[in-house]
C-alpha cells in the first residue's frame, strides 16, 4: 500500500511570518499537535512540534549546566511566554524536515520515523504539503491489516 | 637533507595547525610519527632524551590537575561562588561584573582557564538573564580575566607550565615574577571595564531583589565531595608553594593529589579519566616530538642566530631580546595557538643563551642566568596575555564564544576584536613597563651586580 491510501489529507499549516501567539491559538484546534511551516509560495520550510514550543521558553544555558534549574525564578516560564508573544515562527520551527510523497510506500514512512526518531511526516507534492502521516495513522493501519488477515 | 626534512615537517605541521583545516591533535601526532619513522629522532630520543623528548612533567601536571578539577567541578562550587558573589554585590550589575571577573581570574590562576569559563559562563548567562541584561560585558570581561589570571601562576596556563618545566622554575618563582605583573595588569583591566561598561549596567531595583532571593546553597550538589575536593586542592596548592623547598616536581604533587582525591572521593576512575582532555594531552605529546626533531637538526639554533643579530643580546644585557620576545609572543599567541609557539620558543631562547653567555657553564646556570630571566618572564607574559587578542587566541575564548552562541547570544569576530585588541595592547604595554622597571631600572638600584639569581 502507498502513503496516499492512509494519509490524512488535511494538515495544519502556518506561515514563517506568523507569531508565537497565533501558533498557540491554532494549536488548540489541530488534531496532531504538529503544524507544518510554509513560505509565501506555500512551500514547506519547517515543522513546529510541542517540543519546539517548550524549547523557546527554556533558557539555552540550561543545556550546558542543568544545575541552574534549581535556582531559576519561579515565574520564569510565564515571563518568557509573555516576552515571546510576538516571536515569529521562523525563530521557533525546526528546519530539518523529513518528507514522503503520496506514491511512497508505508514502510518508507515507518522506517523514516524509527531511524530519525520522529513522530510525524509531511506528505509532499511539488514542494507543497498535501497530507500528514502521524504515528497514530500507522498504528490504525496495523489494526486494519490484522483485522483483514 | 635531514635538516630540510625535519624543517618541512615542522613548517607543514605548524601551517596545518594554524589553518585549522585538520584537527590539531591529528596534525601533531602525524608530524611526530613522521619525525620518528624517518629517524630524525629515534623512539628512544623522543621518549627519554633530555633535550628532544616529550616533556612528561607538563603532561602529568596537566593530567593531575585535570583529574582534580574534573571532580571539583561536579560539586557545584563554581556556580555557588558566582551566585554568592552576586548576592554580596546586592544584585547591582556592575559590582556583579567586577566580582565575576575577580572570581574568574583567581580560579584561572589556580585551575585551568577552560574549566573555569566552562563552568562560569552558564551561571553568568543565567545572572544576566535574571537581570534582563545583555551578557556580553560579563562574558568578554570574564574571558579576558581568565587569560590574565592564568598568567599569574605556574599552573595557570600551559605556556607557564612548559617554561617552568624546561627552565626548572618553581611555583614561587612565578608568584614573585609574573604574579606582580598580573596584579598591576588586572588593576588596570578593572578600571578599563569600569570605563567601558560602568554606565551601561543599570537595572531596576526589583531585578536586583530577584538575585538576592536566590538560594545559592541549592547549587551545591555534593557537600561531602566538596569538602574532600577543597581539602585536596588546598594541599596540592600548598605542595606547589613549597615544592622548591622539598625538591618535588609540580607533576609529582598534582598526580599524587589526583590519586588521593580519586580514592577518598570514591568517584569511578573510568568515568573521571574518560572525561579528561585527551586530545589536548596528545597534542602536547605530538608537538614535543616535532619540536624535539627540529631542535636536534639545529633549526632552532639557526633561528636563534637570527634572534641574536636582530636583538643584539649580550651576557650583561638582554633588554631588547626580552622586549622583542614579549611583543612577538603576544602577537603570535593572538594569531596561533600559544602551545606550539612556546614549545618552539623555549629551545630558541635556550640556544640564544648558550650562544651569548660565556662557555663552560652548566645547563642550569645558563637557562637560569640573571640576564636571561627577564626573557623567560617576557615569554610567559606575552604568550599568556597575547591569547586575549583574538577569538581564536586561547581555548577559553573559543569555549566562551561557543557557549554564548549556543545560548542564543552570538559574539561576532569583529565585536570580540573591538574589545580584545585594546585590552590586549594595554596588558602588553603594562607588561613592557613592568619588565623594564623591575629588571632594568629597579634591579640596578636594589640588587648587587652579581645579579638576582646567582
Amino acid at each position: 500500500m502507498k502513503i496516499k491510501d492512509i494519509m490524512d489529507p488535511s494538515p495544519n499549516l502556518i506561515r514563517t511570518s506568523d507569531t508565537f501567539e497565533h501558533l498557540i491559538k491554532i494549536l488548540d484546534e489541530v488534531k496532531y499537535h504538529v503544524v507544518f511551516v510554509v513560505d509565501k509560495e506555500d512551500k514547506l520550510v519547517g515543522i513546529v512540534t510541542e517540543g519546539d514550543i517548550i524549547k523557546v521558553l527554556i533558557p539555552k544555558y540550561i543545556r550546558v549546566d542543568e544545575s541552574l534549574i534549581s535556582v531559576m525564578d519561579a515565574n520564569y516560564f510565564e515571563r518568557k511566554c509573555r516576552e515571546n508573544r510576538n516571536l515569529t515562527i521562523n525563530n521557533i520551527m525546526s528546519t530539518t524536515t523529513f518528507t514522503v510523497s503520496e506514491e511512497d510506500t508505508i514502510i518508507k514512512a515507518a522506517a523514516l520515523m524509527v531511524v530519525n526518531k520522529i513522530h510525524t511526516l509531511p506528505v509532499i507534492r511539488g514542494g507543497k504539503v498535501v497530507g500528514i502521516i502521524p504515528r497514530l495513522t500507522l498504528i490504525k493501519h496495523i489494526t486494519k491489516v490484522l483485522s483483514v488477515y | 637533507m635531514v635538516f630540510w626534512i625535519a624543517t618541512t615537517i615542522f613548517i607543514i605541521s605548524y601551517g596545518l595547525i594554524v589553518s585549522e583545516k585538520l584537527d590539531k591533535t591529528k596534525v601533531a601526532l602525524i608530524g611526530a610519527g613522521l619525525m620518528m619513522i624517518l629517524k630524525i629522532v629515534s623512539q628512544h630520543e623522543a621518549f627519554y632524551h633530555e633535550k628532544y623528548a616529550i616533556d612528561y612533567n607538563v603532561i602529568f601536571l596537566l593530567i593531575g590537575m585535570m583529574i582534580i578539577v574534573n571532580i571539583l567541578s561536579k560539586t557545584g562550587i563554581f556556580q555557588f561562588l558566582a551566585i554568592k558573589s552576586a548576592k554580596l554585590a546586592k544584585g547591582k550589575p556592575f559590582l556583579i561584573l567586577i566580582y565575576f571577573t575577580c572570581i574568574t581570574a583567581i580560579l584561572s590562576a589556580l585551575l585551568d582557564n577552560v574549566t573555569t569559563v566552562l563552568l562560569l559562563v552558564p551561571v553568568t548567562l543565567f545572572t544576566a538573564d535574571e537581570l534582563e541584561l545583555d551578557p556580553f560585558p560579563f562574558l568578554i570581561s570574564e574571558v579576558m580575566a581568565a587569560n590574565i589570571g592564568g598568567t599569574a601562576t605556574l599552573i595557570g596556563d600551559p605556556p607557564n607550565i612548559m617554561i617552568a618545566s624546561k627552565v626548572q622554575l618553581t611555583f614561587m618563582d612565578f608568584i614573585y615574577h609574573t604574579a606582580p605583573a598580573v596584579f598591576f595588569i588586572f588593576a588596570f583591566f578593572l578600571l578599563t571595564i569600569k570605563f567601558l561598561f560602568g554606565r551601561k549596567l543599570q537595572v531596576r531595583e526589583e531585578l536586583s531583589q530577584k538575585i538576592l532571593a536566590i538560594d545559592e546553597y541549592k547549587l551545591i550538589k555534593n557537600s561531602n565531595l566538596l569538602k574532600k575536593s577543597l581539602c585536596v586542592l588546598g594541599m596540592v596548592i600548598l605542595g606547589f608553594i613549597t615544592h622548591g623547598i622539598f625538591h618535588y616536581e609540580p607533576a609529582t604533587i598534582a598526580i599524587f593529589g589526583a590519586a588521593v582525591l580519586l580514592i577518598i572521593s570514591k568517584e569511578d576512575p573510568h568515568q573521571v579519566l574518560r572525561e579528561l582532555e585527551w586530545p589536548t594531552l596528545f597534542f602536547f605529546i605530538g608537538l614535543f616530538i616535532i619540536v624535539g626533531g627540529v631542535v636536534k637538526v639545529g633549526l632552532l639554533s639557526k633561528l636563534s642566530e637570527g634572534m641574536i643579530s636582530l636583538t643584539k643580546p649580550s651576557a650583561e644585557n638582554m633588554f631588547f631580546t626580552a622586549i622583542t620576545t614579549l611583543w612577538f609572543s603576544a602577537l603570535s599567541s593572538a594569531i596561533v595557538d600559544n602551545i606550539p609557539f612556546v614549545a618552539s620558543m623555549i629551545p630558541l631562547v635556550t640556544d640564544t643563551a648558550h650562544a651569548v653567555l660565556p662557555p663552560g657553564m652548566d645547563v642550569r646556570s645558563v637557562i637560569q642566568h640573571s640576564t636571561l630571566m627577564p626573557v623567560w618572564w617576557s615569554l610567559a607574559l606575552g604568550a599568556c596575555l597575547g591569547g586575549n587578542g583574538t577569538p581564536v587566541g586561547a581555548s577559553a575564548n573559543v569555549i566562551t564564544i561557543g557557549l554564548s552562541e549556543k545560548a542564543g547570544y552570538p559574539i561576532s569576530f569583529k565585536k570580540f576584536l573591538v574589545y580584545a585588541i585594546p585590552i590586549t595592547m594595554e596588558t602588553i604595554i603594562i607588561s613592557n613597563i613592568y619588565i623594564w622597571l623591575r629588571y632594568y631600572i629597579f634591579v640596578k638600584i636594589l640588587v648587587s651586580p652579581q645579579g638576582i639569581y646567582q
